[in-house]
């Protein structure tokens, strides 16, 4: 069985410069917390040439270098390192163990027939971290402990071969298998400095002498693991988050700072095969409060740039209503779905730009009038929906074709009226118009109504029943012509019960209008003009 | 202009000396222009194949013009081809039952109504940058809003170039000037009635005036036959026999 281990050197230092990759080249140091008393866990090597060591108090750093870059380790900043050293990982095999702390072992079973040697597999693996924004050691062996040892004292890509783990581990020094400080004091006085020092004591011996933790010490120096490899399903969540030293009150820097996050998100979101869905924006004010927001992506994507659009067109939209001190965004993984393309159907809008586009027209109009218009599912002659639009590959459910010098074929679900004698046949309009229609003149088009929304008051003055003459601020004229009245009344086991009379009325002007007439108010309303 | 014409008859003299097979052309070819066919044989013969894309076509006509029968025709055709269409309506008078009538499939028409014209002019702006409609449609409505600048023309002709979109432009009267590369007049008849103890509106003729043609000869014209039938007579002659139990059936009042 051969394993590899990912082990990142100075970890907290490397989840920062994860998330600040311009700091690389400063003079970095990682504390545990705020103000001067807190502790460094990480020093740059830059910090390090000045003769700042881990272990020092902030304020004993500065005394000895006082231009040091002072960071904290934020636990999300940790969890999303070693989330995306975890990516890395199960980017090669599903059978990863998460140890903590910037390691993680990988089991390399069937893996050798996808890379010829085991260096190749192993640089290709500090390659997958890098991508990721961690430096990362890599060490293969025939044990998790072996592997750990070799990443972690060999330093870039080491590779003990089989039945060599000995010769490797022997004189590695005795820190490394990070013993108690009163069994590393013990050892000390006995002179064993190195691995292969205690390994050659007698296992019974240092039971006898050093108790259970010295037998443990003594197999893991043997290259013995404690125990196998234990593959864990890696969750699915994609979370990056920054803590912000000053708090961001425009939108421009923080667009800026959420382009990092989207960049490292999409990157482990691809190397897992995943796209991203919604996004889950998490803002911490500066008011102790927090605004969450659910940014809707239509189509799932892992292009930045439409992300980041997204993310504007909502910020812009909705602004946050303090300063904001920490940034996070999650991500709903979705899968990228293969579509095929129909060669004869012609290519729509591309569904990234779609989304952006989408979401910029709600911000322009609002949600309510940008979608698909949609035939409400009532007999109110001036209802109408708005659905949401998604152009869908199928082909359309019914079509009706006008072709030509007339009316070829109406495959349409409305083919008849039902009355009281059943379905009955609609006459056709040639034979309604008696126009000498189809040849003669040319194609026949349904009449169309343009609605006036919302419907025009409008004063009509009638003579036995039958409208004469219409004013209104818009609409205004002798009633020339005029159809009706249809009398049309519903929902009347409700508030919005309406009985209305409709006329077709020309007026003097030339057109053609739909006029009501509400029964209950004698009100009339011009709500549509034939076009 | 004299140097340039004797390097490009040496040009065509060495290339002919070459005998290169095929054509030889001196200067940038035209691209042939892309047409959306309107789906109505005689406005696709008298527009010569369609609306051109990448251009602004304009359908002019006061209202009842059927200058919205038009378009919704255009657009049903785009849509049963399976391409995606827009419609900018400024006048928020889009009757979506109209257009199912007309045919078109309404999942495949982004229907934007904007609140004012500037908002409009984006939108229509942003829906061309965003590319894959076959057609997008700009309502002004009727009458002109105002203010409706010009200088808006180029920019929207540039965002109509470049995504290859045939945008159509529907007004009272000519608004995009020299940057249309068709207008459509529409003049209409007299409306028709029928007769009788029941008169019905019945529809109206128009004719299809070509009145600007950037791409052909302008000035010929087409007839079309707007007539009421199929769904929006439906719920008049289903109201002329009342129907019991249904509430939502009207009644005739004698």
């Amino acid at each position: 069985m051969r394993l590899a281990c990912l082990h990142v050197p100075d970890f907290p230092l490397a989840a920062v410069l994860r998330v600040e990759p311009e700091l690389r080249g400063e003079p970095v140091v990682v504390a545990d917390g705020h103000g001067p008393r807190a502790t460094l866990l990480a020093v740059s090597p830059d910090a390090a040439r000045h003769g700042v060591t881990v272990g020092l108090t902030i304020a004993q750093a500065r005394t000895i270098a006082a231009d040091l870059v002072e960071r904290q380790a934020s636990p999300d900043t940790l969890r999303a390192a070693q989330a995306a050293l975890c990516d890395a990982a199960v980017s090669f095999s599903p059978c990863i163990e998460d140890a903590g702390a910037g390691v993680v072992h990988l089991d390399l079973e069937g893996l050798g027939a996808l890379f010829e040697s085991e260096s190749q597999l192993a640089n290709a693996l500090a390659q997958r971290a890098a991508h990721l924004g961690l430096a990362a050691h890599v060490g293969v062996a025939g044990s998790k402990v072996a592997a750990y040892l070799a990443a972690r004292n060999g330093g870039g890509v080491t590779v003990i071969p089989s039945g060599e783990e000995w010769s490797f581990l022997a004189p590695v020094p005795i820190q490394f298998l990070a013993p108690s400080p009163e069994l590393a004091a013990t050892l000390q006085r006995w002179g064993i400095r190195c691995i292969g020092d205690l390994a050659a004591l007698p296992a019974r011996a240092v039971g006898t002498r050093l108790g259970p933790e010295g037998m443990q010490l003594a197999r893991r120096a043997r290259g013995e693991d404690d125990h196998p490899l234990v593959p864990r399903p890696l969750p699915l969540h994609f979370e990056e988050s920054v803590d912000l030293d000053d708090g961001i009150e425009t939108l421009e820097p923080l667009l800026f700072v959420l382009r990092g996050l989207l960049d490292r998100l999409t990157a482990r979101l691809a190397l897992r095969g995943f796209i991203c869905g919604d996004l889950r924006l998490a803002l911490r004010l500066a008011t102790r409060g927090r605004d969450e927001r659910t940014i809707a992506v239509t189509a799932p994507s892992n292009d930045v740039k439409s992300l980041l659009a997204l993310i504007r067109l909502q910020l812009e939209t909705h602004p946050p209503p303090a300063a904001i001190e920490a940034v996070g965004v999650m991500a709903i993984p979705e899968r990228l779905r293969a579509a095929q393309l129909d060669l004869f159907r012609p290519n729509g809008p591309t569904p990234a730009r779609l989304a952006v586009t989408l979401a910029r027209l709600t911000a322009l109009c609002g949600a309510d009038r940008v979608g698909v218009p949609a035939v409400a599912d009532t007999h109110r002659p001036d209802a109408y929906g708005v659905g949401e639009f998604r152009p869908h590959p199928d082909p359309p459910p019914f079509t009706k074709v006008f072709t030509g010098e007339g009316r070829k074929e109406i495959p349409s679900p409305v083919t008849g009226v039902v009355t009281g004698e059943g379905k009955k046949k609609i006459p056709s309009p040639v034979a309604i118009s008696g126009n000498g229609g189809g040849s003669g003149w040319g194609p026949i088009l349904p009449l169309t109504l343009r609605a006036v929304r919302p419907a025009c008051a409008v004063e009509v003055f009638c003579e036995r029943d039958r409208p004469e003459f219409v004013r209104g601020e818009r609409f205004a004229g002798r009633v020339v012509h005029a159809a009706g009245p249809w009398r049309v009344h519903g929902d009347w086991w409700s508030e919005s019960g309406y009985t209305r009379d409709y006329y077709d009325a020309q007026l003097s002007d030339g057109c053609v209008y739909r006029l009501f007439c509400e029964v209950t108010t004698q009100s009339w309303f011009v709500d549509g003009v034939y076009d | 202009m004299l140097a340039s014409t004797s390097h490009q008859a040496l040009a065509v003299t060495r290339l002919a000396e070459l005998a290169l097979p095929g054509r030889v052309h001196l200067g940038l070819v035209p691209e042939p222009v892309r047409r959306v066919p309107s789906g109505l044989a005689s406005i696709d013969t008298l527009l010569g194949g369609g609306l051109p894309r990448g251009r602004i076509s304009e359908v002019l006509g006061p209202l009842s013009s059927g200058k919205t029968a038009l378009l919704l025709a255009l657009l049903a055709a785009a849509t049963q081809r399976g391409e995606v269409v827009a419609c900018v309506d400024l006048a928020d008078a889009l009757h979506p039952q109209s257009v199912a009538s007309a045919g078109a499939d309404l999942l495949r028409l982004l229907w934007v109504r904007p609140r004012s014209v500037a908002d409009g002019l984006r939108c229509t702006e942003l829906l061309l940058q965003a590319g894959g409609f076959a057609v997008i449609a700009l309502d002004l409505g009727t009458p002109l809003p105002r203010p409706l600048r010009h200088h808006v023309w180029p920019r929207l002709l540039h965002a109509a170039e470049r995504s290859h979109t045939a945008l159509v432009v529907l007004a009272p009267h000519r608004v995009a000037g020299s940057f249309a590369a068709l207008s459509l007049s529409l003049r209409p008849h007299a409306a028709r009635w029928q007769r009788g103890l029941w008169p019905l509106f019945d529809g109206f003729d128009t004719t299809v005036l070509l009145s600007r043609n950037k791409l052909g000869a302008p000035g010929r014209h087409a007839a079309l036959h707007i007539t009421m039938c199929g769904i929006q007579n439906q719920w008049k002659t289903g109201n002329r026999k009342p129907e019991t139990g249904n509430p939502a059936i009207g009644k005739i009042l004698r």
